[in-house]
């Protein structure tokens, strides 16, 4: 597989949300706004980036028993990297997302990668596959974060779309909206899959 | 070769390996950590500061909304020297407030309170006159509440409605109330946000909770005597 392909596969075909239903959780949490998935999102690409990056430049010598102990560690780390980049460079963006940071951790997208690829392949092709699972997630957290801050708030990005006749839906801005919208992707998904299969 | 391959087999391996990524990892962190530091203290710093003086905006003739948006530590550092001092209670020695000095004279205090909202601790800050009589303005400093419905006690409508209510009448503390977000508000009423009321009640409830017990501590005997 060249890097094009490992890229599209991990990003879109094997989409880690849409067929795997992994990651979920924080899609779930941070979606009723469009610039707090971006950001997410981009801690997470710039996390499985660099930690499949780690994770197989070293894979050969790490012990399996103790893998996955290895694994969350270095995950770990770089996330809390992100975390303080984020407070001393960006600490406005820093403040709004708060907790979910540190979350980034348990995203099991990461663990999942590591896991399927990092241990088996180059560093390289791993680090490709991690940004491709990261844009995956971020694309679909920004699908459902669009359809959510649209009805929700009637904004894109934060700025003001619709105007003041728009009756925002509490709903939207709500965690069940969530629940609904990213089943219907997967359903979507799902259809498509099938039809072309 | 050989030696190496039973050491990378052996019981001891999985220890040694995972003490020796332990020390490099927490050793960079360590590092990254100490590089950071200086500046996400400046910024707090400067956060604590930009929050304070803009209660008192109205009375501080150098300070405008440009000044505040371009958030420079300098500027910021000599205006909260020279308006603000930070104190503490007698009995209560962790307890940090500030009290807000113009020309020689204190003419407000603002203190740190808490409050709990519906997901988490609101932490704001309160400033109020020498005299508790009246609210002087509130800024919400930490919150955790829903996007978009809790979270909007940030939002300056919000929080700006505070400024110029009373506190304390003669016979006891003045008790706000909250009314529909499109209503007319009247002297002792503050709009709430629409979908968020945990929330708005808990900014006003957790405020009036712990300006009372720091105005009956520590305030109302100077007062009285």
């Amino acid at each position: 597989m060249n890097k094009k392909q490992i890229f599209i596969q991990s990003a879109f075909t094997e989409n880690a949300i849409w067929t795997q239903i992994l990651g979920i959780c924080s899609a779930l949490a941070v979606t009723n706004q469009m610039k707090n998935s971006l950001v997410m999102g981009l801690g997470v690409i710039f996390t499985l980036a660099l930690s499949m990056f780690t994770i197989s430049a070293i894979r050969s010598l790490i012990p399996s028993r103790v893998r996955m102990m290895a694994q969350t560690f270095i995950i770990a780390f770089y996330v809390i990297l992100v975390d303080l980049f984020l407070k001393a460079f960006l600490p406005d963006i820093s403040q709004e997302l708060g907790p979910y940071v540190g979350l980034i951790i348990t995203n099991c997208i990461i663990m999942g990668r590591a896991e399927a690829f990092a241990t088996k392949n180059t560093p390289l092709d791993s680090m490709i596959d991690g940004i491709g699972a990261g844009v995956g997630y971020t694309l679909v957290l920004l699908i459902i974060s669009f359809i959510r801050e649209i009805f929700g708030f009637g904004a894109i990005f934060g700025y003001q779309v619709l105007g003041n006749w728009w009756t925002r839906w509490s709903i939207m801005v709500m965690a069940p909206s969530a629940f609904f919208l990213l089943a219907m992707l997967i359903w979507i998904m799902e259809i498509r899959k099938r039809k072309k299969g | 070769m050989k030696e190496k391959i039973n050491f990378l087999e052996s019981r001891l391996y999985p220890v040694f390996f995972m003490v020796i990524l332990s020390a490099i990892l927490t050793l960079i962190l360590a590092f990254s950590y100490q590089l950071s530091k200086g500046r996400v203290e400046m910024y707090q710093e400067l956060r604590l500061q930009i929050n304070l003086l803009s209660l008192f905006k109205s009375e501080i003739p150098e300070l405008n909304d440009e000044v505040i948006k371009e958030n420079n530590p300098e500027t910021m550092n000599k205006l909260y020297s020279k308006y603000l001092v930070s104190k503490t209670l007698e009995n209560r020695p962790d307890y940090q407030y500030f009290e807000f000095v113009d020309k020689g004279n204190t003419s407000g205090y603002v203190f740190p309170v808490s409050a709990k909202g519906l997901w988490s601790t609101i932490k704001l800050l309160v400033a109020i006159d020498t005299e508790f009589d009246k609210y002087l303005g509130i800024k919400i400093i930490i919150q955790g509440e829903t996007p978009g419905l809790g979270a909007r006690i940030t939002e300056n409508w919000f929080q700006e409605q505070f400024t110029g209510k009373g506190f304390r009448q003669i016979d006891g503390f003045n008790k706000l109330q909250l009314i529909e977000e499109n209503g007319n508000p009247k002297a002792d009423q503050i709009l709430q946000i629409t979908g968020a009321t945990v929330s708005s009640k808990a900014i006003i409830s957790g405020i009036q909770h712990d300006l009372e017990i720091l105005y009956k501590q520590n305030f109302s005997s100077a007062k009285v005597n």
